[in-house]
């Protein structure tokens, strides 16, 4: 480099910034990094911010009481407008994901396929009560209950009157059968077997 | 007696060479905030509120199954991982045959004060997965995070196991037990963080963005300019990548009130999901119940996730495969710029083609 150059570069500002720059950077950077990692400098920069937010508080809240008086509505108001939209949105997402998996559950159900076992039906009502037996002769059973397709099994019928003449005719108590399972209605019980009359 | 020779003039040519790189510099500074960024091109294919997920435009079909989810931080714009074309990890990741969607967070407003990471993670994320099964007919995909969005990664990676193929970490912190400088800036009992929620429904991209400037104050308030200096004087110096940098620095975006207190509390104050004790919509958040092929990608001297914050993950999490590569460079430098294209990208691409 000549001497002139020399004396260009040391008379350009620019270059003596970047001279100076470059010269104290490293130490700068230093002190810097070794300052701000203090508890010191921590405690004092969170005393400085609390301090601008209480100002910065004021000032809102002084903005606030004089937009409420003017009644003009303030960023609170048109903020909670938004939230209202914001909640309709998320409203309006959670019944999209609600259709969404019942998409997927008839999706996933086969061609073809039959649905799921119904529940099981009520208890079947008690067989009524057998007709009186004929004299001498075995009671007839009682009347079953029409039959249902589901539920479980009825009661036996009670036991018939006993017969007028001779011996008395006795039903026996008979356990019902269980019902039908894909029937809602209930299943009265099986007839209740006559015993023969005594001779 | 002999006179002291006056001092040599300057040559006036020399003056106006300089002032000329000046005026450049500054015009260079100002225009950067028209700077040209996120051009690859790409469709809208899901909304909620200000959160925006695209699918990059591909001309040919994608040559590997797995969509790539990228999840971007909270505080910057989505535009870092799309900088500018030759300097686009997206244009990378198409290049090499990727289906790659990303969301973007968007620009908080005063009705989103309410809007905490929980929510982020419990009802934006899993939809925006959702919609991206839709759109690519994958049912997984590898979920890639950077920054804060990393965390924000991890934590849906911990409650969605069965969405995630493969979870790609990038400068993630996850322990914040050494969070470093802004450990200690923002520290229980020194930092205000509930006056400044509850003075600012959305914290102002300023704060953030001193705060992370002032972990290096003279780098970024001076050496950038000098850097800048310096370059102007090469012959042929593009000015575009820099202003495009220059640009995605300065464009913070604000802080979401309850996210801000959230991120703050739970995470640097109370160290939770390191400490499993995160919790989120009543779901524990647990690192070990990632089992999905892990890689983790830290930077050696990254300020804003330090090393200690970032080197957890392989460690924690119950997966068989998770590996970590250590990147010389910073917390921004190692994503974008030459060194990421010529150092990290590919590796990240073979990583992503054996796990696809």
């Amino acid at each position: 480099m000549t001497k002139t150059e020399e004396t260009n570069r040391a008379a350009d500002p620019f270059e003596t910034w970047r001279q100076l720059y470059d010269a104290n950077e490293q130490a700068w950077t230093t002190a810097l990094g070794e300052a701000m990692g203090s508890a010191e400098f921590g405690e004092s920069s969170g005393k400085m911010l609390e301090t601008m937010l209480a100002a910065q508080k004021q000032v809102r809240d002084n903005m606030r009481t004089y937009l409420e008086t003017m009644n003009v509505p303030t960023r609170e108001d048109i903020a909670r407008l938004g939230e209202i939209i914001i909640g309709l949105e998320e409203k309006i997402d959670q019944v999209a994901d609600r259709l969404d998996d019942i998409d997927a559950a008839v999706r996933a159900v086969p061609a073809g396929a039959t649905g799921p076992a119904g529940p099981p039906g009520p208890t079947g009502a008690t067989g009524r009560v057998g007709p009186k037996g004929p004299a001498g002769r075995t009671g007839p059973a009682g009347r079953a209950g029409p039959k249902g397709p589901k539920g479980p099994a009825g009661k036996a019928g009670r036991v018939g009157p006993k017969g007028a003449a001779a011996a008395a005719a006795r039903t026996t108590p008979v356990k019902a059968t269980p019902a039908d399972a894909t029937s809602k209605s209930g299943v009265t019980g099986r007839p209740a077997k006559a015993t023969k009359a005594a001779k | 007696m002999t006179a002291t020779p006056w001092p040599e003039w300057p040559d006036p040519a020399s003056l106006w060479t300089s002032n000329d790189r000046a005026l450049e510099m500054a015009r260079v500074v100002l225009g950067s905030a028209e700077a040209p960024v996120g051009q690859t091109p790409k469709e809208l294919i899901w909304r909620k509120n200000k959160a925006r997920l695209y699918r990059y435009v591909r001309t040919e079909p994608a040559t590997h199954r797995t969509p790539i989810f990228l999840v971007l931080p909270l505080i910057n714009r989505a535009y870092i991982l799309d900088l500018r074309p030759g300097a686009s990890f997206v244009e990378f990741l198409l290049r090499e045959g990727h289906d790659v969607f990303l969301i973007d967070w968007g620009t908080p407003g005063d009705e989103d004060r309410g809007l905490d990471v929980t929510t982020l993670v419990t009802r934006y994320l899993p939809r925006a997965a959702k919609a991206i099964q839709k759109a690519s007919g994958a049912d997984q995909m590898t979920v890639l995070g950077y920054c804060i969005g990393g965390t924000l990664a991890a934590c849906f990676a911990a409650l969605h196991p069965e969405v995630t193929r493969n979870l790609v970490l990038l400068t993630a912190p996850l322990d914040f037990s050494d969070a470093g400088q802004f450990g200690r800036m923002t520290a229980r009992g020194i930092f205000p963080v509930e006056q400044l929620t509850d003075t600012f429904p959305t914290v102002p991209a300023q704060l953030p963005d001193i705060g992370t400037k002032m972990l290096n104050p003279l780098a970024s308030y001076v050496g950038t300019y000098r850097q800048l200096w310096d370059k102007l004087g090469v012959e042929n110096f593009d000015a575009s990548g820099w202003q495009a940098m220059y640009r995605w620095v300065n464009d913070s975006v604000p802080f979401a009130g309850a996210a801000f207190r959230q991120w703050i509390v739970e995470f640097y104050q109370e160290n939770r999901l390191s400490r499993d004790m995160l919790d989120m919509d009543g779901r524990p958040v647990r690192l070990k119940n990632i089992r999905c092929p892990v890689l983790n990608i830290a930077a050696t001297r990254d300020q804003i996730a330090p090393r200690p914050t970032t080197s957890i993950v392989t460690e924690r999490v119950s997966s068989e495969d998770a590996s970590e590569i250590l990147v010389e460079g910073g917390h921004v430098g190692i994503v974008v710029g030459r060194t990421a294209s010529q150092n990290l990208w590919p590796k990240v691409g073979t990583w992503l083609a054996t796990h696809d």
